[in-house]
């Protein structure tokens, strides 16, 4: 291979994701959804830190909150933003290592997220580039990945994984739970997975067994239609909904988020402006059940 | 910017290309790693970005300290509590990859007289195939 294609293959794949051109896109777009993505992820990163706090947490997650807290509002002023986001993926990286080997997906991923919007310069054009490229790469594959790995453990063809989400978790009862006959239910209901028999955790349900294929099929479907530049629009607003309908039964409000977050990059800024300020309600809201103000209703990540 | 500006800065953003697509290339195959892992060593498919969330049902499971056979004497469990939930979270999301030793190291300290005992972890692993659980234990012997 010589050096002149070697320096061509990142391009290349990189290109595989670009809206139009060599850097990616048209710049003012460019430096939008970079805007709205550090925004978004730095007040994710923010409230997310407040949101795990409970009796039991130690005084340094209290610290780790207060501190990912000035990060993110020195995020917003442009003198510190750079330094602000290089001391949020500092944080990041502290929590990740301090919760070893318990460390959960979504606290990588921001970690992912926050060191590479730190890596990045972002003032320089090609570096702005550069993170989006990246980061719409990363939504990419974990999306694919998500939907892969269900086909490869082979609990949803009968609807195996949602049959036990509806016997053991009231909130996916009161939504999946919907779409099986109520006998059904109880039967799951009853079945203690330490006991005998723990099972069957199965569905005959058409409906039932059509969102529990139609999930890996979307999210397999719709990472790799995010490819396309004729699709990824559609895509990007179809994976936000098919997020949105796993989420009002899941209730991660701030993994849904994360997920948000990235779709965003795939979308225009018009409507990464407009979804932003829903999110935001949203983790108030979450904030405020927290704190007990508004009644429990999200699952605690 | 001067041209020789422009050389370093492109420079490095064409390293940091290189950087970012290593990175992306073994993000890319991890997953299959991490389902291997999973498959040998009961590791979680929750954990280590697999992004295998919600694939796999998988109940809390159970430790236990056992001497010659029977439960340990019930007023040492409330005294190890808190290695044996540390150590509990750590096999939920490690597998067979954590062994508890200490687990082993805190019955040790807290009953002096005791030369041998047995850690038991009680598993409830999903079989698709019978879209049931199976029961699995794993008992690790102590000596002092």
């Amino acid at each position: 291979m010589s050096t002149t294609s070697a320096a061509r293959w990142p391009e290349r794949v990189f290109r595989l994701v670009d809206d139009a051109g060599a850097s990616g896109g048209d710049e003012s777009d460019l430096e939008a959804r970079v805007g709205i993505v550090r925004a978004f992820l730095m007040v994710h990163l923010a409230a997310r830190a407040w949101v795990v706090l409970g009796p039991s947490s130690e005084a340094w997650e209290s610290g780790f909150a207060v501190a990912m807290t000035a990060a993110a509002v020195a995020s917003f002023l442009p003198l510190l933003a750079r330094a602000a986001v290089a001391f949020a993926a500092a944080l990041m990286l502290g929590i990740v290592v301090r919760r070893m080997p318990i460390t959960a997906n979504h606290e990588f991923l921001e970690l992912f997220l926050v060191a590479l919007l730190a890596f990045c310069d972002v003032r320089i054009t090609a570096e702005r580039a550069l993170f989006v490229r990246t980061a719409r790469w990363l939504t990419v594959l974990v999306l694919f990945w998500s939907g892969a790995q269900k086909i490869l453990f082979g609990t949803y063809f009968h609807g195996e994984y949602l049959s036990f989400c509806v016997a053991a978790y009231e909130p996916f009862r009161d939504t999946l739970g919907k779409l099986l006959p109520d006998a059904e239910v109880a039967r799951l209901a009853s079945i203690d997975p330490q006991g005998t028999p723990s099972g069957p955790f199965r569905a005959t349900a058409p409906l039932f067994l059509l969102a529990s294929n139609g999930a890996y099929f979307g999210e397999i479907g719709l990472s790799l239609s995010l490819l396309a530049r004729r699709t990824r629009a559609r895509a990007a607003v179809a994976m936000m909904g098919l997020i949105l309908l796993i989420e009002i039964a899941a209730r991660e409000v701030f993994f849904g988020g994360l997920a948000f977050l990235m779709l965003l990059l795939f979308v225009s800024p018009r409507i990464g402006r407009r979804v932003l300020p829903l999110v935001l309600v949203l983790y108030a809201a979450a904030l405020l059940s927290h704190v007990g103000i508004l009644p429990d209703w999200t699952y605690k990540p | 910017m001067t041209p020789s500006h422009e050389r370093t800065a492109a420079g490095t953003t064409l390293t940091k290309t290189r950087v970012l697509m290593a990175l992306l290339a073994c993000f890319a195959v991890w997953p299959l790693v991490q389902h291997a892992l999973v498959l040998a060593y009961d590791v979680s498919p929750w954990h280590y970005c697999g992004f295998a969330m919600y694939c796999v049902p998988r109940p809390r499971l159970k430790v236990d300290v056992e001497s010659d056979g029977r439960p340990m004497d019930a007023r040492i469990r409330p005294r190890i509590m808190p290695w044996l939930v540390a150590y509990a979270d750590r096999r939920q999301a490690m597998g067979e990859l954590a062994a508890p030793d200490s687990v082993a190291r805190a019955v040790f300290a807290v009953a002096p007289d005791l030369t041998s005992f047995d850690i038991v972890v009680t598993t409830f692993a999903f079989a698709p195939a019978s879209a049931s659980f199976e029961r699995k234990e794993r008992r690790y012997s102590y000596k002092r």
